[in-house]
């Protein structure tokens, strides 16, 4: 027993030692703890271990055999010979304890140990560890589906595999921005910024955005933005969860392909010419002096060619036409067949001899063209009106003008080119 | 009276803190939650601990948490009836002690008592 006065200093220095939430105690080579704290006592003799001042060694054995001098004469080498090395103990009541083990040799004859009982962390990451396994899981078997995790500017946080196969991008993908990933010049452009607002707002925001892939393909994703909210409920991050629709969005687009699409000879309509001519007529809205030249073609006596072939031999000379004049004019033209031998063109930002020329090499194109069907030779020629106009807000005008100049050619002889 | 006392509990309820300090052993004597009521000489010594740091406070957790474990804590908390007697160590002055533990609950009495006999 102590008699010695308790100084206040020291009690509190002793409280503080008492209530150490870790588990310390010092050995000697002989394995004699001289020192231990309250929570090693409590920890030992709650796991069912040798707790007992001349038990050092049996301690150290009972955690850790390879800690032990199998001969127990003395320490090892001084030095950190165990940093939270995990160990697992069962109490005598069954439950499994995780506990993390240290010990350092100061010297021959001294060895300092603690132990932290640290079940309830490993349990938490065990936790953790299960349920991170089981969402790349998830992202590993989603079909047809990615989710993109984003931090609250919308930059990528993380990769994953629904990610990398649905779209190709790797893990160089962290980082970016995700409005990088939608594409630029889509025809449903889609501001990210303002769909992130209304998620906070309402928890979630839902659009429809073509997104680019790593080989330059885009994909349309059926999306779903959802806020993730803190402890606080305070906005943390956002989640994307997208479909891939680009089927259905093809199966669309074919059906309003079909729509603006003359069957015979795949050429536009006059539905698809309107639709087409639209955006030239906005930017001419929009005060931008753009010039358009339509050019009429009318094929030459066609009602001999259908009386002389017959529906099928003049549906072939329609569609002979038509792929020549796909071959002759590119891809940033209208092509359009208006109905039953009349077709037109539409050229942008074109020069009116550039336009005539093009028209004349078309004429001269097919007279050199003989369409070779059911064994026979089938010569057609085509009369063409060309007129132009600039800055205009409506075709119907212009069209009209390269009509007039078509039945001009016609009155002059056909197989040949006018200018409106 | 001594620590083997069968009687124990009822003398312990009737004698004054004064009289507690004048046991040749240790006595704890705490509310059924763990409080701590009285604190004798003896204890508050061998502990390093004065009566003020430990009275009013919890003794499992925040006195000696050496017992706070199934062996101590839990039988007090668990067994209204409870007189056991077990060999302990306490770290007294964090040097590890054999103790001898005297564990004393009964409904019939208003505290229970932990009595450390070296």
């Amino acid at each position: 027993m102590n008699d010695q006065p308790i100084a206040g200093d020291e009690e509190s220095l002793l409280q503080f030692v008492y209530q150490f939430p870790v588990a310390v105690l010092r050995m000697s080579g002989a394995g004699v703890i001289d020192l231990m704290n309250p929570r090693a006592v409590s920890l030992l003799a709650g796991l069912g271990l040798p707790f007992q001042a001349t038990q050092g060694w049996a301690i150290l054995e009972a955690l850790d055999p390879t800690l032990c001098d199998p001969v127990r004469a003395h320490l090892l080498e001084p030095g950190l010979v165990a940093e939270q090395r995990p160990v697992e103990r069962r109490d005598p009541q069954g439950r499994l304890h995780h506990l993390a083990l240290t010990a350092i040799i100061v010297n021959a004859n001294s060895c300092m140990v603690a132990i932290e009982d640290v079940t309830s962390r490993v349990l938490q990451e065990r936790q953790l560890a299960r349920e991170r396994q089981s969402l790349t899981v998830v992202l590993e078997a989603l079909q047809g589906y990615f989710v993109l995790m984003l931090d609250l500017d919308l930059r990528i946080t993380q990769p994953n595999r629904s990610i990398e196969r649905l779209l190709g991008h790797g893990s160089t993908i962290m980082g970016c921005a995700c409005s990088e990933l939608l594409r630029a010049d889509s025809s449903e452009p889609v501001d990210l910024a303002a769909k992130a607002e209304l998620a906070v707002r309402q928890g979630w925001a839902s659009f429809e955005a073509e997104y680019r892939c790593a080989d330059g393909r885009t994909i349309w994703g059926d999306t779903i933005l959802t806020t993730i909210v803190d402890s606080a409920g305070d906005p943390s991050a956002f989640v994307i969860v997208a479909r891939d629709v680009s089927e259905r969005r093809r199966r669309e687009e074919a059906l309003i392909d079909q729509a603006l699409t003359d069957p015979l000879t795949g050429l536009l309509n006059r539905r698809g010419l309107s639709a087409r001519v639209a955006p030239w007529l906005d930017e001419a809205r929009a005060g931008k002096a753009l010039t358009i030249s339509a050019l009429a073609l009318d094929i030459d006596f066609f009602k001999r060619v259908n009386d002389r072939y017959g529906h099928d031999g003049g549906d072939a000379v329609l569609r002979h036409l038509g792929q020549l004049l796909t071959k002759q004019f590119r891809r940033g033209d209208i092509v359009a067949r208006l109905g039953g031998e009349e077709f037109v063109v539409l050229l942008r930002d074109t020069p009116d001899a550039i336009a005539l020329a093009s028209a004349e090499r078309m004429r001269q194109l097919l007279e050199h063209s003989p369409l070779t069907w059911k064994g026979e030779t089938i010569s057609v020629t085509t009369s063409i009106g060309v007129a132009s106009g600039v800055g205009l807000t409506e075709v119907e005008r212009l069209l009209h003008d390269a009509d007039l100049a078509l039945y001009r050619a016609k009155a002059e002889g056909r197989n040949r080119v006018v200018a409106g | 009276m001594d620590f083997e006392d069968t009687t124990g509990l009822a003398q312990l309820e009737a004698m004054s803190p004064q009289e507690l300090d004048e046991l040749a052993f240790g006595v704890v004597r705490m509310r059924a939650d763990g409080e701590v009521v009285a604190y004798n000489v003896w204890e508050s010594k061998m502990a390093g601990l004065s009566k003020e740091r430990v009275l009013a406070r919890n003794f499992f957790s925040e006195v000696a948490p050496c017992t706070n474990n199934y062996l101590v804590a839990e039988r007090f908390l668990n067994e209204p009836e409870l007189d056991a007697t077990l060999a302990y160590i306490f770290t007294l002055r964090m040097k590890p002690t054999p103790v001898t533990l005297r564990l004393l609950r009964s409904t019939k009495a208003n505290h229970m008592y932990l009595l450390v006999q070296r």
